[in-house]
C-alpha cells in the first residue's frame, strides 16, 4: 500500500495546488482559523450523512453557513463526530463494521471538509456530489442491512419483504427522477436553485446574466 | 498488483476524490482481519 499512498498524497497536493494557484482559491475570501475549519468539518459530516439518511430538498447550491469558535453550539457537530466514534470504538470488541464504515465515510471526506482550500467553498462548505464516493463506505452496509431485514421480514410476513425493496426502490426512484429535473438546463435549474435558497448569490447572478439575454427579459433579470 | 496500482493511477486524474482510496482500504483491511500488519498490508 505504501506506493498506492505516495500516489494519493502527491496527487492530493497536487490537487491543492491547481485549486490555490489556478483555480483561486486562495486569499481572505478563504481565510479560516484553524479552530473555524474544525467546526465546518464537524458540521459537514453530520451534514452529508442527513442527506445520506433523508435525501430530500437537495439543492445545487446550499447556504453558507458562518463558522465561529466562539457560538458554543456549533462545536457539537465536532464533539459529536467524536462521541461516535469513541461509542464506536467501543463497540468493536462485537463487530468491527460500524466503525469501519463510519471511518471510510469520514477518511474519504477528509479532502472536502474544509482544511484544504478548495474553490467550491467560495459558495458553500457542502455540495452533493463531493460525498458520491465518501458516500459508498454507508451505503454498501446499509444494503447489507436492508437485505438481513428483507429476509427476517419474508420468514414473518409473506410478502413483505420483496413488498418492502419495492417501496424504498420507488421512493429513491422517484426522487432521482425528480431532482435529475432540475438539470435539464442552466435556467431551469438557477431557479430551482433560487426556490430552495433564496439567498443563493450566485445563482441570482447567473440566472440575471441568462434572462439578460433573452430579448425583453431585462427587467425581470434586473429583478 | 501493478496493474491494480496503474488502474488507481488513472483515477486520480479522472476524479480527484479517489486520493483516499488507499486509506479507505486500510480500513477494509482492518475491518476483515481486525490488525494491521505493516509487511503484509503496507
Amino acid at each position: 500500500m505504501v506506493p498506492w499512498l505516495v500516489f494519493g498524497a502527491a496527487a492530493g497536493l497536487f490537487s491543492g495546488w491547481i485549486e490555490q494557484h489556478y483555480l483561486g482559491a486562495k486569499g481572505q475570501d478563504f481565510e479560516l482559523p484553524f479552530l473555524a475549519r474544525r467546526l465546518v468539518a464537524g458540521r459537514a459530516i453530520w451534514f452529508y450523512l442527513g442527506k445520506l439518511v433523508w435525501p430530500f430538498d437537495l439543492n445545487f447550491i446550499y447556504p453558507r453557513w458562518t463558522s465561529d469558535a466562539a457560538v458554543w453550539w456549533q462545536w457539537l457537530f465536532p464533539l459529536g463526530v467524536l462521541a461516535l466514534v469513541a461509542a464506536l470504538w467501543f463497540l468493536r470488541q462485537w463487530t468491527r463494521a460500524p466503525l469501519a464504515a463510519w471511518l471510510f465515510f469520514v477518511g474519504s471526506l477528509f479532502p472536502v471538509l474544509g482544511f484544504v482550500n478548495l474553490y467550491g467553498a467560495f459558495y458553500k462548505f457542502v455540495w452533493d456530489h463531493w460525498q458520491y464516493l465518501p458516500g459508498l463506505g454507508l451505503i454498501a452496509p446499509a444494503a447489507v442491512g436492508l437485505v438481513q431485514a428483507r429476509n427476517w421480514a419474508a420468514i414473518r410476513m409473506r410478502g413483505a419483504g420483496p413488498a418492502l425493496m419495492a417501496l424504498l426502490g420507488g421512493i429513491l426512484g422517484a426522487l432521482t427522477w425528480n431532482h435529475c429535473r432540475m438539470f435539464r438546463d442552466d435556467q431551469t435549474l438557477f431557479r430551482a436553485t433560487l426556490a430552495r435558497n433564496p439567498g443563493a448569490w450566485m445563482a441570482h447572478f447567473n440566472l440575471g446574466d441568462i434572462l439578460l439575454r433573452i430579448p425583453r427579459r431585462e427587467p425581470e433579470a434586473i429583478a | 498488483m501493478v496493474a491494480a496500482l496503474a488502474l488507481f493511477g488513472l483515477s486520480l486524474p479522472c476524479k480527484t476524490g479517489t486520493v483516499s482510496l488507499p486509506a479507505a482500504l486500510l480500513v477494509v483491511f482492518w475491518w476483515k482481519r481486525g490488525r494491521l500488519e505493516w509487511r503484509r498490508d503496507f
